[in-house]
């Protein structure tokens, strides 16, 4: 193997696990032909001029390999021209809904006042009252179990991504003012 | 890959990531599966995947012929339409 392959090989450490698995022999095999053409062609141009082409290939196709949809659907117009779409993945209302509770928490706690321990110094993180750390940060936690929830495909990563970012944030949520009102309380 | 460099006279020069990505779309859409059919064992390469079109891929591929022609002929009624 050259240090052409070798180098290739880690290029294809870019795309997703099981895309590089099922494809990434052939892949390397295809690479390694076009490096023969090149030596046997056009010598050192010819090979700087695939890297250049494998490059700005692997530049463009790896993030899409990554943002794929995993099944695709096909669409036949009026029996006279056919295309590939991409499917919408599922993404029920009820997940988002769901995806979403940790912002329900927050907004019935601030509608019932019960929550003002939160805002209240000490204690105090960063400058902020910790209960303000912690409701950004149980925020964040959802926000990113809905990007998550946008991106997949499937019921199941679905309901992982609620499991591990949504309900997290929401228990966090939930223990966070009973717990600082109690060290508020411990201080006094 | 070969094939095709011949046909677009060197134009075309497909990278592995745009072929094998495009690959993994036409066989989830449907239009192509892997096939079981090998070539003659002196030309055969027991590592190599081969495809064929399915169906309704061939449907596809001419439907999409048969698309193309008629832009093209609209075009060349257009042209000599210009040139009149």
């Amino acid at each position: 193997m050259t240090d052409h392959q070798r180098l290739y090989r880690r290029f294809l450490r870019l795309y997703p696990r099981e895309f590089r698995e099922h494809y990434g022999d052939e892949m390397r095999r295809f690479f390694a032909e076009q490096l023969w053409d090149a030596r046997s062609s056009g010598g050192r141009l010819a090979i700087a001029a695939l890297w250049a082409r494998t490059i700005l290939d692997v530049a463009v196709t790896a993030p899409r390999e990554h943002l794929a949809r995993p099944a695709l659907v096909r669409e036949h117009v009026n029996g006279s021209a056919a295309t590939i779409v991409e499917p919408q993945p599922p993404r029920p209302l009820r997940y988002v809904i769901l995806g979403l509770a940790p912002l329900w928490v927050f907004l019935v706690e601030v509608a019932t006042a019960s929550n003002k321990a939160l805002f209240v110094k000490p204690p105090e993180m960063l400058g902020l009252p910790l209960g303000v750390s912690v409701v950004a940060f149980a925020l964040g936690l959802m926000a990113v179990g809905i990007v998550a929830l946008r991106r997949t495909s499937s019921v199941r990563s679905g309901v992982a991504a609620i499991l591990l970012l949504s309900a997290p944030a929401t228990g966090l949520l939930l223990v966070a003012t009973p717990l600082i009102e109690q060290m508020q309380n411990l201080r006094t | 890959m070969a094939e095709v460099a011949t046909q677009t006279g060197g134009r075309v020069r497909l990278a592995p990531g745009t072929l094998y990505t495009n690959l993994k779309r036409l066989v989830a859409g449907g239009l192509i599966a892997e096939s079981e059919e090998r070539p003659d064992p002196e030309r055969d390469d027991q590592r190599r995947r081969y495809y064929r079109l399915t169906p309704v891929g061939q449907q596809v591929v001419a439907d999409e012929v048969a698309r193309m022609s008629d832009l093209v002929a609209g075009a060349q009624t257009w042209i000599a339409d210009l040139k009149r």
